[in-house]
């Protein structure tokens, strides 16, 4: 079933798009419904699997790979199931409305599809190469997301830098969940969290590799700054991808390899730090930006670093805060996200600034949007305090516990990010919904209001989260309380409340909740003083800088090595096989391994020959006349032909004749019209080396000479020719007979290389008939620039 | 199961003559011409695969087929052989051939006419001919062959780039076939034979520099013809001159052979270098898969990219070849595997995607990433879009493509070795490969449309936009097959793998014999 | 001796034949790949021992007993044989390749006013525009840029005579592939 789900939705993301949705009013509602299907279908799952049982799928795919496509439906597994199915379906509902009248709106549906199944296989795969599998196909999706608006170079950039830092991390993350699946044996996920791996040999490397990942992908510092960029994504892909479900990947990963990995000091302390200053940053960066989706961008990388930095401890508090923080998050981010997109559709700006009381033009949204940024002030008594109360909670006790000057900082920390986001929270409302000025920017005006249909999606979610703390006891045991076992790996009972006494804790949040309203008081100088931080610590600006130094690298290297002349170029060929030759010449016994009869002295003819030759080949280098350099090197073949003239070689010296007239011939016929062209003399570095590299092939022949020509270390075959050509092809030229006999398949390649040279002269020569159609002009001006 | 082998002479006879008489009865640079050799290619192409898949099926279950060509008993004659690694690449190599047909079919312009097909099928044969070979000379006869070829294909049309890229490449490539030749004589001079496996047999009678001597030249020529670094230089300076269906058939067949080659020798010949010469191998390959993905990313025409990222892939599947250096039996074997099964990757996705770059710059005439001539085709070519996606990301490693599944297996047998910087370097290569992946597909892609559908282009027509798309989604589909169904593919990849480290089994195979005997008496009646 | 001779003269070639490709002259070049194969033929040649010897012909086929004793090796000389040939095939192609680029340098100094007779285009520069001769750089790459810079143009013409150019550009334009590549192009 649980393959069948992630089949229902791979046959939906083909379907829709041929269909065109965008012409249906009622889209939406049908898209909405494979998500919600699944949705129902886990809702028919939780009492199973809360009751320790859950549901295996495991079919063979490549066992030598350590691939399996095996699906486990646990506690952690059906809780994120349950949150991107469900978000799914409203966001699938919503997306109609959003892109209404967009002829894309199939497209964008294939994708929201595809991400689902990504996503939901994510995290029901209990195979690490599975699960990468579709960590990576999430990746694609919302790359191609991002881009939806691909004539928006904004978009353009936002995607490709979300794609390249989850995509390159991505890799490092696979090189580490490798190292772990082969330390441990099997790629299976059960197996693998069944024990505590910290002390594999590879534990350190595999855990940094998968930490990397995992950071990258929940945009942890100093990675987060594609998140912000990756708004450039349609309103719904925002909604979804990048607050509820995809940037939750990463948490994923390490709550689900908790009881795996976590039992070091290297995961609490690169958790905790990390985690850690992502929350303050992302929290004080929002209070920065006018953007409506910037704000609640950051907003969002705060709370991740929330998350990661719980992942970090052991408690039973921590683990309670994490599933708390999740689903707190999940209801009150997504439809945060798409009333921007609301907001942003009816008067077509995202900029705070420019509105001016909207929550009299649009009463309805205004309601909603203020019930769920109350959830992400941490006001209680919604859904977000509890998130903050648990989260505040895991901290005490911690700082409790160890007595540190740390752990009492890390408190002060999440207090300080807690009144950023009480401050930005109401600076958000405030701008938007109440201030009647727009401060001195043109005025937003409502140009469509929104439909219900619209507004049906984030309204749900928000009725849900504001509605859970109520009725948190009738569902903790079922909802709750398997995912924090998951992550402990052993049980954990989740008891939430949202009144327990003035505790520490308690005080804490509503010394937070004053000091937001003194600090969304005081926000215009410390926006300044936010604006005046200088640019390199933005992560755009290093990762841009990172980028083109990489081209610049790039291009550096290439002209290095591919910029240079035919000359050089076949410098370094011959130069690599000259240094072959003295590695081998090192390893030579020059006394055994030259086996040359230095006895035989040649005949007069044959030095005669030599010389001649020797003498031919350099008048063709020397000769400045291009008619000389072809006669002496027609000269040269001559003497070619007498040495197979000398040492018994009939035919080929024939051969010989006939081919070096052929190519004299062919050589003057063709250039002598050709006029000489004059150059200027070669540089003297280019001379030397021309002429080191000269002589060192011209070493290398006659070293090769030397040590091939002598006699054979094993007996040559040749004699069974010479004894059988007669008897077996009645042949007396023997030469012959191995030609077309013995191996005359060779001649038959010879003779169609000749039959291709032939075909290809013959093509060239007629090339220039051609010119018409393939004609080269002159590029005009216009189209150089 | 047997098979006569017979037909191992066929994927080279077939092309050849069809060749031929194609060339015999038809007139240059007539349109019926192109027609009549079009359709005697169609027919060839397909018998050449049936005639593959035929093999294939015969060499996977563990066989390798020999034919002593004119019933010469080796060494004195030429042996043909296939294992299964030949089988896998004959196959691959018809169905490039045949997905190349229709495309060539659907984009090609006049130079259709200057006797394009025949010389297709003699580049087949000639490529053929060099998987098939078990012989030291013969191999460099079809070398030979397939590169004569290949120059006139690469110039075919004459213009005045490809003549700049021709001469290099022609000159180049001519340099390492002269090292190669020397390289045979050698063999030769020192050992006595020429047949592969009889030369594997006496290797270890040849003194010590001897034999680095035959391995090293032998390594550098068929490094040479196969793209390494440093050796690369004529691939750049020529693949993206000729028109982009022989680039595209280029980028599929021609680095391959001499991946083949390596894979070969060093197996059979010098399995001892190839323990002894691993790191040697290994930084090669690191070296070729990060010069040439940096060239992709320094490079400013879509066909350049797509040229330098031949060179980075080819990276890999030495990487594979490194790998199978390991001294541990097992271990070598996987890494041999997951060579092969890179190759098989591949040859399928390069092809595609060669294939859909050439037909987009095709379609506004240019694959320049700088004038932004390309731009904003997602919206008027969707279907065009699609598969450059899949293919420029399959090329990239994106699951569930055979790209993801190929990588794996190579990182899991590196790890699995210890060999962890050749892993951290394939890793990287795979990231860079990605940025210019996504660069490729954003500039002809995404962005603004600025310039108008070239009149001509082939996805203009409906007929065109058959022709050249569906050879491309088939073999994206393929691709995506190896990805989602890699068990199979790649237990052939480790029967192939095995058979290729298995040297006894080659060498009792072709039997080479010492003994010469005078046949006077029997035969001479 | 005889080898060290042979040595000698393939070492010789091989290094005349290399100094002559890098020059980078054209018909020099083909010189110097002539002489290289010259040198890899004789050395193929040597590996017979390079000695004064009977040629590998059996005269009298009827009284031949198996007597190959003064034979020389026919195996290089077949070989070569098959070398040769190949060579020559190369060769010749390599003539007319470098012929095609010399007549396409006369038309280039016909059509155009030389700029630079030898400059070096660097290859990953903005666009550089074939300009002055083919020896000034190798790796000029544009000939789609040529081929269709007429055939651009008249689209772009016929573009703008259409009032709705925007709607244009979905639509196919042209009509088959095949006329339009035979139209004359001025």
């Amino acid at each position: 079933m649980l393959l069948t789900c992630l089949a229902l939705l791979a046959i939906a993301s083909v379907a829709i798009w041929p269909l065109r949705p965008h012409r249906y009013s009622f889209a939406g509602w049908l898209a909405a419904l494979p998500p919600a299907f699944i949705t129902l279908w886990l809702i028919t799952q939780i009492n199973g699997v809360a009751a320790g049982q859950p549901l295996v799928e495991t079919y063979a795919w490549a066992a030598d790979l350590g691939l399996e496509l095996s699906l486990r439906l646990d506690g952690l597994a059906l809780f994120f199931g349950l949150i991107i199915a469900g978000i799914g379906a409203a966001v699938a509902l919503y997306t109609a409305y959003y892109l209404e009248d967009d002829a894309r709106q199939g497209y964008f549906y294939t994708l929201l599809y595809l991400f689902m199944a990504s996503m939901l296989g994510l995290v029901w795969a209990d195979n690490l190469l599975l699960l990468f599998i579709f960590w990576e196909g999430t990746s694609f999706t919302s790359y191609l997301m991002v881009g939806y608006y691909y004539e928006d170079d904004a978009a353009q950039e936002g995607a490709r830098r979300a794609l390249l830092v989850t995509g390159m991390s991505g890799l490092a993350m696979l090189a580490g969940l490798v190292l772990l699946g082969q330390a441990v044996g099997s790629y299976s996920v059960s197996q693998i969290i069944a024990a505590p791996r910290a002390d594999l040999p590879i534990y350190e490397a595999a855990l940094i590799l998968i930490l990397l990942g995992s950071f990258a992908k929940s945009a942890q510092f100093p990675f987060h700054f594609w998140l912000p960029g990756a708004m450039a994504a349609p309103t719904p892909a925002s909604a979804y991808l990048h607050s509820a479900t995809m940037v939750k990947a990463g948490i994923y990963l390490l709550a689900r390899l908790h009881p795996a990995l976590s039992d070091s000091a290297l995961w609490f302390w690169a958790l905790l730090l990390v985690g850690g200053i992502t929350f303050l940053l992302g929290a004080v960066s929002a209070l920065r930006y006018y953007d409506l989706k910037q704000i609640l961008a950051y907003a969002t990388v705060s709370q991740l670093g929330a998350l990661v930095m719980l992942l970090a401890f052991h408690t039973t508090e921590a683990y309670i805060a994490v599933v708390v923080g999740i689903l707190a998050h999940a209801l009150y981010k997504g439809p945060l996200f798409m009333l921007a997109g609301v907001v942003d559709h009816a008067t077509e700006t995202r900029d705070v600034r420019h509105f001016a009381g909207l929550g009299r033009m649009l009463p309805a949204v205004a309601v909603i949007t203020t019930l769920a940024a109350f959830s992400m002030a941490g006001f209680p008594p919604f859904f977000g305090f509890l998130a903050k109360e648990t989260l505040l909670e895991t901290l005490f006790h911690h700082a409790a516990e160890t007595g540190s000057l740390l752990g009492w900082g890390f408190v002060g920390l999440a207090a300080l990010a807690g009144i950023c986001f009480v401050a930005y929270t109401l600076y958000l409302l405030y701008e938007a919904f109440v201030s009647r000025e727009s401060s001195g920017f043109e005025p937003a005006v409502v140009h469509h209001a929104p439909s219900w249909g619209f507004l049906t999606a984030p309204l749900l979610l928000t009725l849900i989260g504001t509605l859970f703390p109520f009725v948190v006891g009738l569902v903790e045991k079922l909802v709750l309380s398997p995912p924090a076992t998951a992550i402990a790996g052993s049980a954990v009972d989740v008891h939430l409340a949202l009144w327990h006494g003035f505790t520490p804790v308690f005080m804490t949040s509503l010394v937070v909740i004053g000091a937001g309203i003194l600090l969304f008081l005081a926000r215009n100088p410390v926006r300044s003083l936010l604006e005046s931080t200088p640019p390199w610590l933005n992560g755009v600006y290093q990762f841009n800088r990172l980028y083109k130094g990489m081209f610049a690298l790039a291009t550096w290297t290439t002209r290095q090595i591919q910029g240079g002349t035919l000359a050089s170029q076949a410098s370094v060929v011959l130069g690599v096989a000259v240094l072959m030759l003295l590695y081998a010449l090192s390893q030579l016994h020059w006394a055994t391994d030259l086996r040359i009869d230095w006895g035989n002295l040649p005949h007069w003819p044959e030095l005669t020959t030599a010389t001649l030759a020797i003498i031919a080949a350099f008048v063709t280098v020397r000769t400045e006349t291009r008619l000389n350099a072809i006669i002496s090197i027609g000269v040269v073949g001559v003497t070619m032909t007498l040495f197979f003239v000398f040492y018994a070689a009939p035919d080929l010296a024939l051969t010989q004749l006939l081919i070096e007239v052929l190519t004299v011939v062919l050589l003057i016929l063709v250039f002598h019209k050709v006029p000489p062209v004059v150059r200027p003399p070669l540089p003297q570095s280019v001379w030397i080396r021309n002429l080191v590299v000269s002589c060192a092939v011209g070493f290398l022949g006659f070293m090769l000479v030397l040590i091939s020509a002598g006699a054979p270390y094993a007996p040559s075959i040749s004699p069974f020719f010479s004894l059988n050509s007669v008897p077996l092809a009645h042949g007396g030229n023997i030469v012959n007979v191995i030609l077309v006999d013995f191996r005359g398949f060779d001649t038959l390649g010879e003779i169609t290389v000749l039959a291709i040279a032939a075909l290809g002269g013959y093509a060239l020569l007629r090339a220039s008939r051609l010119r018409v159609t393939l004609h080269r002009g002159r590029p005009d001006e216009e189209e150089q620039g | 199961m047997t098979l006569s082998p017979n037909w191992l002479a066929a994927p080279i006879v077939i092309p050849m003559l069809t060749a031929a008489l194609s060339l015999a009865f038809t007139r240059w640079n007539r349109r019926t011409a192109a027609k009549r050799q079009r359709n005697l290619a169609a027919i060839a192409i397909g018998l050449n695969l049936l005639v593959a898949l035929l093999l294939l099926v015969y060499t996977l279950s563990g066989n390798r087929l020999v034919l002593q060509m004119g019933g010469w008993a080796a060494p004195f004659g030429i042996t043909v052989i296939a294992d299964g690694l030949t089988a896998i690449l004959l196959t691959l190599t018809g169905l490039v051939a045949a997905a190349m047909l229709p495309f060539a079919v659907g984009t090609l312009d006049q130079r259709e006419r200057m006797s394009f097909y025949p010389l297709m099928l003699f580049l087949l044969m000639g490529v053929n001919g060099a998987y098939l070979a078990g012989d030291l000379f013969n191999l460099y006869v079809f070398f030979e062959v397939l590169l004569m070829s290949s120059f006139v294909l690469l110039t075919l049309g004459g213009q005045a780039g490809q003549i700049n890229g021709g001469i290099r490449y022609v000159v180049l490539n001519l340099v390492a076939s002269v090292l190669f030749l020397a390289a045979a004589g050698l063999a030769y001079g020192a050992l006595g034979t020429l047949n592969m496996a009889h030369l594997a047999l006496r290797i270890p009678q040849a003194p010590v520099a001897v034999q680095t001597l035959l391995a090293g030249l032998l390594l550098i020529a068929f490094s040479s013809k196969a793209a390494l670094f440093p050796l690369f230089f004529w691939l750049p300076s020529s693949y993206h001159t000729p028109h982009p269906v022989v680039t595209a058939f280029f980028g599929g067949l021609l680095t391959k052979v001499g991946i083949y080659a390596l894979f070969r020798t060093f197996t059979l010949l010098f399995p001892l270098y190839l323990v002894e010469w691993q790191s040697l191998l290994l930084t090669i390959a690191g070296l070729t898969m990060l010069t040439g993905v940096l060239g992709a990313l320094a490079a400013n025409t879509m066909r350049r990219v797509l040229s330098f990222q031949i060179i980075s892939q080819v990276g890999y599947m030495v990487m594979g070849l490194g790998l199978a250096g390991s001294s541990d039996a097992t271990l070598a074997s996987f890494g041999m595997a997951a060579g092969i099964f890179y190759l098989i990757h591949h040859m399928v996705v390069e092809v595609a995607l060669l294939m859909v770059g050439g037909a987009t710059e095709l379609e506004v005439m240019s694959g320049s990433l700088l004038q932004r001539r390309l731009g904003g085709l997602m919206g008027r070519r969707p279907a065009l879009a699609v598969i450059f996606f899949v293919a420029a990301f399959a090329l990239a490693g994106m699951p569930p493509t055979s790209g993801f599944v190929s990588k794996l297996s190579l990182l899991q047998s590196a790890l699995q070795n210890g060999n962890y910087v050749i892993a951290g370097v394939s890793l990287l290569v795979g990231a860079l490969t990605l940025v210019s992946m996504a660069r490729l597909w954003q500039h002809g892609f995404w962005g603004k449309a600025t310039e108008p559908i070239y009149p001509t282009a082939p996805l203009s027509s409906v007929s065109g936009r058959w022709l050249t798309l569906t050879p491309i989604a088939a073999l994206l589909t393929l691709s995506l097959t190896i990805g989602l169904y890699s068990a199979p593919f790649f237990r052939w990849s480790s029967t192939a793998a095995q058979q290729v480290l298995d040297r006894e089994g080659y060498i009792q195979a072709v039997a080479p014999t010492d003994e010469i005997h005078f046949m006077g008496g029997e035969a001479h009646d | 001796m005889n080898i060290l001779m042979m040595a000698l003269v393939v070492g010789v070639l091989f290094a005349t034949g290399t100094y002559l490709i890098l020059r980078r002259r054209p018909i020099r070049l083909i010189l110097g790949l002539g002489l290289l194969s010259h040198g890899v033929n004789l050395l193929l040649f040597s590996l017979g021992g390079a000695e004064r010897g009977l040629p590998p012909i059996v005269v009298d086929k009827a009284a031949f007993t198996g007597d190959i004793s003064g034979f020389v090796d026919p195996l290089p000389q077949a070989l070569i044989l098959t070398a040769i040939v190949i060579g020559f095939g190369v060769t010749a192609f390599t003539v007319v390749l470098v012929n095609r680029r010399h007549a396409l340098a006369e038309e280039a100094v016909a059509d155009v006013p030389v700029v630079a007779s030898r400059k070096v285009v660097d290859p990953f520069a903005p666009m550089e525009h074939y300009s002055g001769g083919l020896d000034a750089d190798p790796d000029d790459y544009e000939w789609l840029e040529y081929s269709v810079s007429d055939e651009l143009s008249r689209a772009r013409q016929r573009i703008h005579e259409h009032a709705a150019a925007d709607a244009q550009l979905d639509e196919p334009t042209g009509s088959g592939k095949a006329n339009n590549m035979n139209e004359e192009s001025d």
